[in-house]
């Protein structure tokens, strides 16, 4: 029974997983226009041209919705080139029965520290015992433009060839994300984007990114389709941040995550390295 | 003593000399204003008469801004921790107070934000006052009343001059006249004493309703002791708070974090929930006792073969013979205490407990409900400051599960402030005397939600936003299997030109609901959406107009149910001169049925504040008018009409008119002397 309705948790959620990096999800996802983090790669790329160093994460949910069959785990890595930022990382998900893996390249171009575009190029299998495997390639845009010192613009589109597994179309997500960041202060940003996926309804997406003292961050924010809520602290020491993200899905329960993200030769907090990077005072 | 014999001839006379120095009603438009800003017209018609009571309280008992602490600041409305932080390091840094003007000097705070706050504000000039002693001395026997005696006497009486079918039938025991009567008399700022009795329309005694209480404050060590009516403010409220409280609406942040007053006397003509006893508390270094005792009569369905209580009518109405069947059929006897400790600005928390023991047990229906005649519950509850992030909550046992409110506000810019809390009561979790935060107005039983708002002063406008994710794990009276809902509020206020406000204004409610689909019972869900502008403009400094249109949409896809509502109404407020008020309001409206009903809040009597659905075709006008010939006496006057043209009938059941006219005439006599 319980494989059952795994297995039915697993249909109709697969797919619609939500984009890694503990930070992200704790922003319900609202970050399109922030992307300042390697866990960028997988939503909008563009955002890996803002960091000039070079950084590594990994990310691990160990039970969504209580489910440890939900599990998934990402890892990535970014290198700023002089012509841009190349990006690699990977996905599991699922169980012995149901897995799926993804390996994601990223590009990203930073004209002029004011516009930023980005390219992703996903392989993705899948494989369900007993019913054999199957695999997929797809094209991830981005773009993210500095309107002002602080306010950004960004969107990302997934899936454009719109590629699937089996026979039936649009098993992979085709979306359209767009959204705004705002830095109120220094220490604050407010997100807020939209999220059109072919085959739900439109989910708006809001998130405040609060840097409380310069090792630690709070942060939350909500969606309405589905109607979630989420909060998370971000504990940045030295080369190391550690973040925890929960979210609450109103029928579904709570879900945790945690994240690690180890940055080389950034002496600045993230906000304030990227600042001086992109010459905003 | 030619002088004094002038000063006492000036003293004596002063009223008359000062009839025109203030702008009248001052504490009125205050209190208005204040309760537009926090309130929202909910998607139920309910009255705030209450409400308004406790703003109006606030506003007539100031907080003294050099002995105030973060924490007693906070119960202003408006004033966050941090906001109170700032007021409190100024104090420190530049010594006490002179003026409440002096908020003025600090760059930090908004000034819009010091014109809203500093009514609820006062400088005790103790060293400043009038000399009085040499009075004392020489003729202190000659005064009818001394000075420090004060009398504040409020009387209202209404009536519907349309016969409704319960007077027609003689179903009502009593005649058509609401009236309602209040005395305080305060002797030194440290001794009130009340009396208030209240009859209903329909309601045969004239003290249909009677409540009493004597209360001394801050005598030595004694802070507070109430003989009579008094209720509790506790935490989070939980486990005991007043019988009415604020709740979700136009400010995201003020409503999320109650502010408990622990222990005043009850002075509101709602007929329930509140003890009746002796309740004292005493502050000793930073710890705070408090203990009451309670016993009283409550209204009460008492099942006759087995003596076992069926329910407890919380309406205070008894128009009917059925009704006064149940007034005092049971009691209740309710005794406890709470410990208090504060440390500095940074930290308050208490632990408390009660037991209730009822003349009869409860008759339960399912095994969550109340069964039995005795209870106990048992709280903790906290209030963190650690600037810029306040963090507080409650727990409460009830020996056989716990609720609890935790929430947090961070502010890290002052004009910018995030609240989010989560609450968490379980089904089996039966509280008698609560009144938390949440959907089921004070309710604290089989709701879990999550509330996330923010308020922002931004230099374009200010931005009140919240969203607030709910979900009733068990069935409920409307539901009979577990549902959830959510809503989503967002306003925007701007002051375009020099005296001219718009505001803007959408809220979104989902919510599921039980329908007949096809006779079989099913639970779908339901949007209703509000759409609202409103324009205030000062014409001159005595007149100011209010224009709003709002529109309503109810939906419910499943049913093919889609309905809406208009809402249009024109509103004037005149100050004639310094002693005459009026205020005037047409309302047109026009909704497909009362699912789509359009509410509206109206400037009512000084201490009545209620929200009335507007539905069906028609309009509805008032006219109220509030003369002050003297500083000491107020005397208002207001008609209501509510017209609709092609109706038959208005209202149901015993309260049918059999007209398409509802109309009212009320007035009230506020003296205080």
């Amino acid at each position: 029974m319980k494989i059952l309705s795994t297995i039915f948790l697993l249909t109709s959620f697969t797919l619609a997983q939500f984009n890694p990096g503990a930070k992200q999800i704790s922003l319900s996802n609202s970050d399109v226009a922030l992307s300042n983090d390697v866990f960028s790669l997988f939503n909008n790329p563009s955002g890996l041209s803002q960091i000039d160093w070079r950084e590594i994460g990994i990310y691990y949910s160990p039970a969504p919705f209580g489910l440890t069959e939900l599990a998934n785990a990402y890892v990535a890595y970014t290198e700023p080139f002089s012509f841009g930022s190349v990006a690699i990382g990977g996905m599991t998900y699922g169980f012995d029965l149901y897995r799926e893996s993804k390996i994601v390249l990223g590009y990203s171009y930073n004209y002029q520290n004011k516009f930023f575009a980005g390219a992703a190029f996903n392989f993705h299998t899948l494989s369900i015992k007993n019913y054999g495997d199957d695999n997929a390639l797809y094209f991830n845009l981005g773009g993210l433009v500095y309107l002002s010192e602080d306010f950004r613009l960004g969107f990302s589109f997934q899936n454009i060839n719109r590629a699937s597994f089996g026979n039936d179309d649009d098993q992979i997500p085709v979306l359209l994300n767009a959204g705004i960041s705002y830095d109120l202060i220094n220490s604050l940003s407010i997100n807020a984007a939209v999220e059109k996926d072919l085959r739900y309804k439109t989910s708006l997406m809001f998130g405040v990114d609060y840097d409380l003292i310069e090792y630690l961050s709070l942060r939350s924010g909500f969606s309405n389709e589905p109607s979630k809520f989420s909060a998370g602290i971000g504990i940045n020491y030295s080369f190391i941040s550690l973040d925890y993200a929960m979210f609450t899905h109103n029928d579904l329960g709570l879900t945790h995550q945690v994240g690690l993200i180890i940055s080389f030769n950034k002496e600045l907090s993230r906000r304030q390295q990227i600042r001086n990077y992109l010459g905003i005072k | 003593m030619m002088k004094i014999v002038f000063n006492i001839l000036f003293l004596t006379l002063s009223p008359f000399f000062f009839i025109n120095s203030q702008i009248i009603d001052s504490t009125e438009i205050k209190t208005e204003e204040t309760l537009d800003e926090i309130l929202d017209e909910s998607f139920v018609e309910e009255d705030n008469s209450d409400l308004y009571n406790a703003v109006e309280e606030l506003i007539l008992n100031p907080i003294d801004l050099n002995t105030a602490d973060v924490f007693e600041l906070q119960k202003i409305p408006g004033i966050e921790s941090s906001t109170a932080e700032i007021i409190l390091s100024y104090r420190n840094r530049f010594g006490p107070f002179y003026s409440v003007n002096e908020l003025y000097a600090m760059r930090e705070l908004d000034r819009d934000l010091i014109n809203r706050i500093i009514p609820f504000l006062k400088v005790d000039k103790e060293s400043i006052k009038f000399d009085s002693t040499l009075f004392q001395e020489d003729f202190s026997e000659a005064r009818i009343l001394p000075s420090d005696i004060k009398i504040y006497l409020r009387s209202r009486f209404g009536n519907d001059l349309q016969t409704r079918k319960g007077f027609e039938d003689g179903i009502y025991l009593g005649n058509k006249l609401r009236a309602y009567n209040r005395l305080f008399v305060k002797y030194s700022k440290q001794i009130q004493a009340g009396i208030l009795i209240d009859k209903d329309a329909g309601e045969r005694d004239i003290d249909d309703f009677k409540s009493f209480h004597l209360n001394v404050k801050n005598y030595g060590v004694l802070n507070n002791l109430v003989l009579g009516d008094y209720v509790l403010e506790f935490g989070q409220g939980l486990m005991l708070w007043s019988p009415y409280g604020f709740s979700k609406g136009a400010d995201a942040i003020f409503p999320v974090k109650r502010k408990g007053k622990i222990l005043k006397p009850y002075t509101s003509a709602t007929e329930y929930d509140f003890m009746r006893g002796v309740a004292a508390t005493i502050d000793y270094s930073g710890f705070s006792f408090t203990a009451f005792y309670s016993s009283k009569k409550i209204d009460a369905n008492v099942d006759s073969v087995t003596n076992k209580i069926t329910s407890t009518p919380k309406t205070g109405l008894h128009l009917t013979e059925n009704d006064l069947m149940k007034v005092n059929r049971a009691s209740e006897k309710i005794f406890g205490g709470r410990i208090s400790y504060k440390y500095d600005k940074f930290f308050n928390a208490g632990m408390s407990a009660y037991q209730s023991k009822f003349s009869n047990e409860f008759e339960s229906t399912s095994i969550y409900d109340l069964s039995g005649s005795n209870f106990r519950y048992y709280s903790f509850d906290y209030d963190v400051n650690l600037s810029p992030v306040n963090i507080f909550g409650e727990f409460v046992y009830n020996e056989t599960s716990v609720a609890s409110l935790n929430g947090i506000i961070i502010t890290p810019l002052n004009n910018f402030i995030i609240t989010a809390s989560i609450r968490s009561y379980p089904r089996n979790f039966i509280n008698l005397h609560g009144f938390a935060f949440g959907e089921q107005s004070g309710n604290t039983n089989n709701e879990f939600g999550i509330y996330y708002g923010i308020k922002w002063r931004s230099n374009f406008g200010l931005i009140n936003f919240y969203y607030d994710q709910f979900r009733f794990p068990f069935e409920t009276f409307e539901n009979p299997v577990p549902s959830s809902g959510n809503e989503f509020y967002l306003s925007y206020s701007k002051n375009f030109f020099n005296k001219t406000q718009l505001n803007l204004r959408f809220k979104s409610e989902r919510k599921d609901v039980t329908e007949n689909l096809n006779n079989i019972k099913t639970v779908v869900e339901r949007i209703r959406n509000s759409y609202r502008a409103e324009l205030m403009y000062d014409i001159s400094s005595r007149l100011r107009m209010k224009s709003r249109i709002e529109y309503n949409t109810y939906e419910i896809s499943k049913a093919e149910i889609k309905e809406n509502g208009i809402l249009i109404f024109q509103d004037l407020r005149y100050v004639i001169s310094k002693s005459l008020l009026a205020y005037g309001r047409i309302i047109f409206f026009e909704t497909d049925s009362f699912n789509s009903a359009v509410y509206e809040f109206e400037n009512d009597l000084t201490g009545v504040l209620t929200n009335l659905a507007m539905y069906g075709e028609g309009l509805r006008w008032y006219l109220m008018i509030r003369y002050k010939p003297f500083d000491f006496l107020t005397l208002s006057m207001k008609y209501a009409e509510t017209y609709k043209p092609n109706e038959k009938s208005l209202s149901s059941g015993n309260n049918l008119i059999r007209n398409n006219i509802d109309n009212r005439i009320s007035f009230q006599i506020d003296l205080a002397y």
